[in-house]
């Protein structure tokens, strides 16, 4: 199946960032295609490129740019949500992709499923 | 192109935050890729459909008369749950005019048919 998934939670402090990371994780393990991660809402903060956490919390921005980096699922976030949260290509972490809404859009009609977390 | 039955549901009051724009934002978008939208004000959200309300006031910008621009958009199955109206008191609340009143059981059946639902 193919899977596109919205992301809400925000950066650091919402399990449902690191639940989506897992939910990729075991859906590309059982054969299945992440189109993409698409970050909308305050989800736009996991794409900063300043992001200080200690090495021993929970770090949902590892757990998504790892998913890209083995299975090279793109991680999006939307310009305008971006924008409006000072998430811009000056601060960018490598790895993230600047999209619109509107791409998410041509890819909803492509999947077969798409699934938010929040 | 595919077209896809979507169903977008609001459900956050209006001004605490903007997540009911940032839906707004979502539909219209998908709108304008020919996609089936529906719009459903469900808990908490049934307060974005109220009339007149003044956010000017607190220091905000109006993003409630896009509701009532949908169907220039051609999304014209704007809804807003009934139980939800009655749970906050709102029954008799003079409401946007394009947003029509669903029971419990056709919001159901609404959301049995979509093929993609977006909770925001």
């Amino acid at each position: 199946m193919r899977y596109l998934i919205m992301l809400h939670g925000k950066a650091w402090s919402e399990q449902s960032v690191l639940s989506a990371a897992q939910f990729a994780e075991a859906a590309i393990k059982q054969g299945h295609k992440i189109d993409a991660i698409f970050l909308y809402q305050d989800g736009v903060t996991n794409a900063l490129n300043c992001l200080d956490i200690p090495s021993d919390e929970l770090n949902g921005q590892n757990a998504l740019l790892s998913i890209h980096n083995t299975h090279g699922v793109p991680l999006w976030l939307c310009v305008t949500a971006g924008d409006k949260r000072g998430v811009n290509a000056d601060n960018l972490k490598q790895g993230f992709k600047i999209a619109g809404l509107a791409e998410f859009a041509e890819r909803c009609t492509l999947a077969d499923k798409v699934i938010q977390f929040k | 192109m595919n077209c896809k039955k979507v169903l977008v549901i609001h459900t956050q009051p209006s001004f605490n935050n903007l997540a009911g724009k940032e839906a707004l934002d979502l539909s219209l978008i998908l709108g304008s890729y020919e996609q089936d939208v529906s719009v459903v004000f469900y808990g908490q959200g049934v307060f974005q459909t109220l009339a007149h309300q003044d956010a000017e006031s607190i220091l905000q910008k109006d993003y409630i008369s896009t509701i009532k621009a949908l169907d220039i958009y051609d999304i014209e199955n704007v809804y807003v749950d009934t139980n939800s109206l009655e749970s906050y008191g709102l029954k008799n609340s003079e409401r946007l005019n394009n947003v029509k009143c669903l029971n419990r059981q056709e919001f159901l059946s609404l959301k049995d048919n979509a093929e993609i639902v977006f909770t925001i």
